[in-house]
């Protein structure tokens, strides 16, 4: 396939719901997803995500805007109609057919002869390691077994684009980080672009190609998954991915490549990734692992250990750097013999360039 | 103060009264009893209905050998059938309509197909009369039938909407995503999780049929006797063992059909989700 | 071939939903909105109606004609109309006084016995009426299951005359009937939330007080709705007064089949519809209201 065409194109999408007062679930989203990707979109319950998956599969029609897939307009087309295909939250899997007529179900609907059919859903089952369910009845499956077969079912008719609607929700801890590297694996095995929806970052971290996180409707950023961690565009992706020291700053000077903002006499120097002016009010954002613990005398900034918890792989510190600042700290816990500051204890932190990251807002 | 205590330990089973279960069963001998003792003495041997003698099926024999009564029983039975046919497949159509989404009138529609549980019979049976007289409609079968599709049709929409009411939505978004247009999605997803509502509401709909008397009694014409029809002119001339028997059959039938009806539906409740 | 539903949403609508409606408007509403026509026409004495407007059947609820032609107060069908009345209020009265510990027994049973206490009490409602009537027959009748062994014992010497009166007709009335009782009463009684009688004991309430004053208010929307379907139904039954009151008592079902029957007066049996048609709405409209109210209850 043409690799300069995206498999999805969502322009200017716009959706609504007629209620009082009207509900905006989608305002105004543009995202290409390139083929072969595995595209995740990522935000809280009623962020958009789902919304937009159903537009792409024609459940529901855009208010605005337009869905491309590879170039073509979806516009006006059943979802009967579309070359994609989704795996839905709770299965959905026909209680009254067989685990084979399901997975046979949208190759049967495409007119395929019993033959054809037959040998696909044996491929398929094998794909994900079930040869044997082929007769079983979806109710006699356990709910692991359940979500790999509404993955078959969906991958079965060979579509473009793949949709996965929190396919993983519904199982426990242990079954969903299994299922995640299966998900991966069918993903490069088959070549289909994955679009999967999810609110666990965790899982959109893990998996995909590029993330695209939401809010409200809105795009937030669209970037790698090591991007969104690392160089959060605004405080809401800063928030809600990972956990995150936000600090209020002043721009006391500019460079050609950096900013030099400043809190309370104490400088950062931080890279250009938005414009502002010198004297903005801005909020820098960083990481509570990319402290390192010095003495009180070295070290940007300095402050007075408040608490400290003790979390197995880290000890969580929180350091008040001021009155109306309490910065948290992770120190990785490397030994038993390791010595940590204790509470009231003054200590030195410092920062390594470039891990402060400036925020739009 | 003592009392008090001793009495609220004691009844800690969800204030169980003694003499409940007592009533309870004088309830259920209430209610039972009587068509108990018609089963008996339609096996009476004797003549005269309520003197015991010997067992005997002979009444059995008698009535069903009786060209009249299996006239009747054929009536009934052509008359239930086709009602039944036709009233579950308007309910069906109809319950598929008003369990998608809201629409205005949706409301208004679901009286009119409620109406004819909330008419009383007798009303029905005279209205429905006088409709056929003034259209010069001619009394027999055919108006029976065409009666009993009327208040059937509610009778055979209720099971099938509560079916539908309890079916995963997700299920038909599935089918259309895998390429199911429409039709196919009705035929392949829909109706096959629908079929034991439908069948409920059949059974239903044939037992009120069957059952029907008042309805009948005002729309039939001559020649055209159902088989509570010919019960009911039976009993006016008095008691007899021969009612017994025909009573007792139609009894079982009844009771066969609710069962039948029951056990679909508790097995419904039991499959109607994937877990 | 390929069969297709109509594209179009509405068109798809009215064509699933018009056999249904058209079925039940023209062979139930258009006749009973004629009827209520007919009771304003002159009758027919071969059946049916004449041409042109009359009040005669409203009236001939209320008065008599005189030989003279004036009009004086009959009271005779308001007396048969009181009594379907005041039978069917008896009846709805047994019926709750019968069936509610019925409906609360069957709610302390375990799951299993519950379901089969259910069938047993939902079984008679689906079996021909007729035949549970006459069943009676051989029960209060003359030489009856009741009479035989006083008759043998020699307590009494005559027929009780059981039969063909007021109390067959409700006897009649409450075992056609109280399976519509049970029914809701159960329904509303389950919902209840048995901790709430625990806490009633525990916070010193006996057993009558816990009845009292936890289960029949919450229950009490299953009371009003069972209540008003026996109501209802009892005082338009036709079978009950037919065959145990031996059509000497009449109810205003009887007498509204007399008048398309023998006495072929069909505006006064209009009229008289149209009365009963009434009194139905105005229960109907109790009945909505009080499951409104239990549905409220319930959030």
């Amino acid at each position: 396939m043409n690799k300069s065409i995206p498999a999805i194109s969502v322009n200017s999408v716009v959706k609504h719901y007629a209620s009082n007062p009207p509900i905006v679930a989608l305002n105004n989203v543009t995202i290409e997803i390139q083929d072969n990707e595995f595209f995740t979109l990522l935000g809280p319950s009623g962020c958009g995500k789902t919304t937009l998956l159903r537009l792409i599969a024609g459940f529901e029609q855009p208010t605005e805007g337009a869905i491309l897939l590879y170039g073509d307009h979806l516009e006006g087309l059943d979802p009967n109609d579309r070359p994609v295909n989704t795996v839905f939250q709770s299965y959905s899997l026909f209680p009254h057919m067989t685990i084979a007529e399901n997975i046979g179900f949208g190759l049967k609907m495409k007119g395929q002869s019993s033959d054809q059919i037959a040998l696909v859903v044996r491929d398929m089952l094998a794909l994900v390691k079930m040869e044997t369910f082929g007769n079983r009845m979806p109710n006699q499956l356990s709910g692991g077994q359940q979500q790999r077969i509404a993955l078959v079912r969906a991958l079965a008719p060979k579509p473009k684009v793949l949709l996965l609607d929190e396919p993983l929700s519904a199982l426990d801890l242990k079954l969903r980080q299994a299922m995640r590297l299966e998900l991966k694996r069918l993903q490069k095995e088959t070549g289909i672009t994955f679009v999967f929806v999810t609110h666990d970052q965790e899982e959109a971290m893990c998996m995909s190609d590029r993330v695209a996180v939401m809010s409200q409707g809105e795009l937030q950023q669209l970037d790698s998954p090591q991007m969104i961690y690392e160089r959060p565009r605004n405080r809401f992706v800063a928030n809600f991915i990972g956990d995150v020291n936000l600090i209020d700053t002043k721009v006391s000077s500019e460079n050609q490549n950096s900013y030099v903002c400043s809190h309370n006499n104490i400088e950062f120097s931080v890279n250009k990734t938005s414009q502002h002016q010198v004297g903005d009010q801005v909020t820098l954002a960083i990481r509570p692992e990319k402290f390192s613990l010095v003495s009180s005398a070295e070290g940007l900034l300095k402050g007075t250990v408040v608490d400290s918890t003790y979390m197995g792989t880290d000890t969580y510190l929180t350091v008040k750097i001021d009155d109306s600042t309490e910065l948290e700290v992770r120190c990785q816990n490397i030994d038993l013999d390791q010595q940590l500051p204790t509470i009231g204890e003054t200590v030195g932190l410092s920062v390594p360039n470039g891990a402060a990251t400036l925020l739009e807002d | 103060m003592a009392s008090n205590i001793g009495r609220s330990s004691s009844n800690t089973n969800k204030g169980r009264i003694p003499w409940l279960k007592w009533w309870a069963c004088i309830f259920f001998v209430y209610l039972y009893g009587p068509i108990a003792v018609l089963i008996a003495f339609s096996f009476n041997d004797n003549r005269i209905a309520q003197v015991w003698t010997e067992f005997s099926t002979k009444w059995y024999v008698k009535a069903f050998s009786n060209e009249a009564i299996q006239n009747a029983i054929i009536n009934s039975l052509i008359v239930a059938a086709v009602a039944t046919v036709c009233a579950t497949l308007f309910a069906t159509m109809a319950a598929l309509i008003l369990s998608k989404g809201m629409f205005k009138g949706q409301t208004l529609c679901l009286g009119i197909i409620s109406l004819p549980l909330l008419v009383p019979e007798i009303a029905t049976a005279v209205a429905t009369l006088s409709f056929f007289a003034a259209i010069n409609f001619p009394l027999g079968l055919t108006s029976i039938i065409v009666a009993h599709i009327v208040f059937c049709i509610p009778f055979a929409f209720m099971p099938i909407r509560a079916r539908l009411a309890g079916m995963d939505e997700t299920l038909q978004e599935a089918g259309r995503d895998l390429y199911a247009n429409d039709i196919k999605v009705l035929w392949h997803i829909v109706l096959p999780q629908l079929k034991p509502g439908i069948f409920a509401g059949g059974i239903l709909a044939f037992i009120i049929s069957i059952d029907d008397f008042i309805i009948s009694l005002m729309v039939a014409g001559a020649g055209a006797t159902t088989l509570p029809l010919y019960i009911y002119g039976m009993i006016r001339l008095g008691v007899s063992p021969e009612i017994n028997a025909v009573s007792t059959v139609l009894f079982l039938v009844s009771l066969t059909l609710v069962a039948t009806y029951w056990f679909i539906s508790k097995k419904n409740e039991g499959s109607n989700y994937v877990h | 071939m390929e069969i297709k539903l109509p594209a179009n949403p509405i068109t798809r609508r009215w064509l699933g939903l018009s056999p249904a409606l058209i079925t039940i408007f023209i062979f139930m509403v258009l006749p009973i909105a004629l009827l209520g026509v007919y009771s304003f026409k002159p009758a027919d004495s071969y059946g049916g109606v004449e041409a042109g407007f009359s009040l005669d059947a409203w009236i001939q609820l209320f008065f008599d004609r005189d030989l003279d032609d004036t009009l004086i107060f009959d009271s005779i069908y308001l007396q048969i109309i009181w009594r379907s009345v005041m039978l069917a209020a008896i009846g709805t009265t047994l019926s709750f006084l019968v069936g509610f510990p019925v409906a609360w027994y069957i709610v302390q049973q375990p799951p299993e016995r519950r379901d089969i206490l259910l069938l047993l009490v939902t079984i008679p409602f689906w079996t021909n009426l007729l035949i549970r009537a006459y069943s009676w027959i051989l029960i209060l009748g003359k030489n009856g299951m009741i009479e035989q062994p006083l008759l043998a014992m020699g307590l009494i010497d005559d027929s009780l005359e059981m039969m063909y009166g007021n109390m067959a007709i409700g006897v009649g009335l409450v075992y056609s009937y109280i399976p519509l009782m049970i029914l809701p009463i159960y329904a509303s009684l389950e919902k209840i939330d048995f901790g709430l009688v625990e806490a009633a004991h525990d916070l010193y309430a006996d057993r009558w007080a816990v009845i009292q004053r936890i289960v029949m208010p919450l229950c009490l929307p299953g009371i009003i709705a069972g209540c008003i379907l026996v109501f209802v139904l009892s005082l338009g039954d036709f079978i009950s007064p037919s065959i145990l009151g031996g059509g000497k008592k009449m109810m205003l079902s009887n007498l509204i089949q007399f008048q398309f029957s023998s006495a072929r007066n069909w505006p006064f049996g209009g009229a008289l519809t149209m009365l009963l048609l009434m009194l139905v709405a105005f229960g109907s409209y109790f009945y909505i209201k009080a499951s409104r109210k239990s549905a409220y209850l319930e959030k």
